[in-house]
């Protein structure tokens, strides 16, 4: 299979990747993926696949925490991200949708979505309301008791002041309506048409993911097992029947899906 | 009237301390056993600031000490508390006891532990009838005191770097995740911390002897803190003025060797009532 947009060297390029949690637990071994410009990539796979973890090391870890990047490397725009500190990555232009607290509960929207905001950034930061109408109503409500749809949406509001230049979504669409995982998927989908925004999407609702993808990454016990164009996954016949859900015909008995996973195993 | 006043200049060095020790403690979860130290300290730097410049410019004098206030903040952040990263908060808070302990050898090295006293401009501006007197020195506290708080207040609500300094406080791996450095947010807050207390020392200072056991202030701070609920600034001032007013009460109606004891009652009746304080967040709470 041929890397996604071949003829420009990619934006992210994540090499060999490798997290190590408290010196024991290695959460990703050697994964690597790209995400060229412009472009959305879906990263899929199960709890405990290694996606957070990814997305995570990208964009960078605090001291405080327990976990390590053991290996590989992290580049992007052709510089090396691996062992910054998570407001220097920011500030590079890579920009994390945390999977959860992706707010600060206790300030208000407002206060929310202006955490940053300068002279510069106003503009920015009107578009947000262009893009999610509701948070304009909601401007003085605590971000704490916001509904589940509107923290995401103020959460993407957000990170879209910080200027990113690669956006990574960590599971957008956890407990979350199917309607409104839809409607926000199809914001970030027409942001990225207009603003030409790369992204990386995190997903356990691969159905969700592919549909806006261009090209995906299927994650599993810490490694990649699949990679390709979305269109090509989508009718890969293992991918439809463990993430999409509802092959034709029969469906697989659990000793087939033993199989399953120690033939993943194999390959990885 | 005249209680009313020694309640609040009292109520108002206790508001000061304990907004020191709710700053730290609301960025960084340490609660620093060091805030009388480090305000009696502060107190005896302005003093020698105060000797140096013979007493010729008072706001040279407060620049110098403010200036170095902050900066020992910084220090003890850059120095101490940034090597703590990812230990428990009692190592932290361990840490700050031993703080306390050099800070008050430090008295005994620099200041030959001599009892000094502040001496600012100490006019009678009112006698009362009862027989009190209205001091410039209790006009000072009380305003330094409001004008501190006003003007935290308005940096907290109003300004980027304060709603930076509210988001890290809740979440600081977010907070970095937008762009903040946590370790200049933090680093600030020690700044604010010490030149509160500091603040809050030279205030003590002005109205009584400074000594080595004057560092026992730092008890009363910490009891306003924890009454209001450490992770509130709001409870600062209200923690302040109860104790304080606790104190001076119960000296002046029922005992003064009483008195002593009555915040720790008081602390004792709210830690049983609201573990958090009165205006804590009860989740802020790590259960013992």
């Amino acid at each position: 299979m041929s890397p996604p947009m071949a003829r420009s060297s990619p934006l992210l390029e994540v090499r060999q990747l490798e997290v190590v949690y408290n010196h024991v637990a290695t959460a990703v071994q050697g994964v690597s993926l790209e995400v060229a410009d412009r472009q959305i990539v879906a990263m899929i796979g199960t709890n405990g696949a290694g996606k957070t973890t990814t997305l995570r090391a990208i964009s960078g870890f605090l001291p405080a925490e327990d976990v390590a990047i053991t290996d590989g490397t992290i580049s992007f725009d052709k510089r090396p991200l691996a062992g910054r500190l998570p407001h220097d990555i920011s500030r590079r232009g890579v920009v994390l949708v945390p999977e959860r607290s992706k707010l600060f509960d206790t300030l208000t929207v407002q206060e929310n979505l202006h955490f940053n905001v300068t002279r510069r950034r106003r503009e920015i930061r009107d578009k947000v309301f262009d893009y999610f109408p509701r948070l304009g109503e909601r401007t003085s409500q605590t971000a704490g008791l916001l509904s589940g749809g509107e923290k995401q949406m103020l959460a993407i509001g957000m990170s879209l002041v910080c200027e990113p230049k690669l956006l990574l979504v960590d599971e957008l669409s956890l407990g979350l309506a199917p309607i409104v995982t839809e409607e926000i998927m199809g914001i970030l989908q027409n942001i990225n048409r207009q603003l030409g925004l790369a992204m990386l999407i995190v997903e356990q609702n691969a159905a969700a993911a592919l549909r806006v993808a261009s090209f995906g990454y299927v994650l599993e016990g810490g490694r990649v097992v699949f990679k390709g164009p979305c269109a090509q996954l989508m009718e890969h016949q293992d991918i439809k029947e463990f993430y999409l859900g509802g092959a034709e015909g029969k469906t697989r008995s659990y000793r087939d899906l033993r199989q399953y996973a120690r033939k993943r195993r194999w390959w990885g | 009237m005249e209680l009313l006043v020694s309640i609040l200049v009292l109520g108002a060095t206790h508001a000061l301390l304990a907004a020191g020790i709710v700053i730290v403690y609301k960025a960084s979860r340490i609660v620093n056993f060091a805030h009388g130290e480090l305000a009696i300290v502060g107190a005896y730097v302005f003093y020698s600031a105060g000797l140096i410049t013979h007493g010729q410019s008072l706001l040279l004098t407060v620049l110098a000490t403010a200036a170095i206030s902050a900066l020992f903040g910084v220090a003890i952040y850059v120095a101490l508390m940034r090597r703590l990263v990812g230990q428990p908060t009692f190592v932290a808070a361990m840490v700050t006891i031993g703080l306390a302990i050099i800070l008050k050898a430090a008295i005994v090295v620099f200041w030959q532990s001599k009892s000094v006293g502040i001496n600012l401009t100490r006019q009678t501006l009112y006698s009362f009838p009862s027989g009190g007197r209205l001091t410039s020195v209790d006009v000072i506290t009380i305003g330094c005191c409001i004008v501190f708080f006003a003007a935290l207040f308005a940096f907290f609500r109003h300004t980027r770097l304060g709603r930076q300094f509210r988001g890290a406080a809740e979440n600081p791996l977010l907070a970095s995740q937008r762009q903040v450095n946590v370790n200049l947010i933090l680093a600030l807050a020690w700044a604010t911390a010490v030149f509160s207390a500091t603040l809050a020392g030279v205030l003590f200072g002005s109205r009584s002897m400074l000594s080595p056991q004057s560092t026992i202030i730092g008890l009363s701070g910490l009891t306003a803190a924890l009454v209001g609920g450490l992770d509130s600034l709001r409870g600062a001032v209200i923690g302040g003025m109860l104790v304080a007013a606790a104190t001076y009460l119960t000296a002046r109606l029922i005992d003064p060797a009483l008195s002593e004891a009555v915040p720790f009652a008081i602390l004792l009746t709210v830690m049983i009532w609201r573990p958090w304080g009165i205006y804590g967040t009860p989740e802020e709470l790590n259960r013992v």
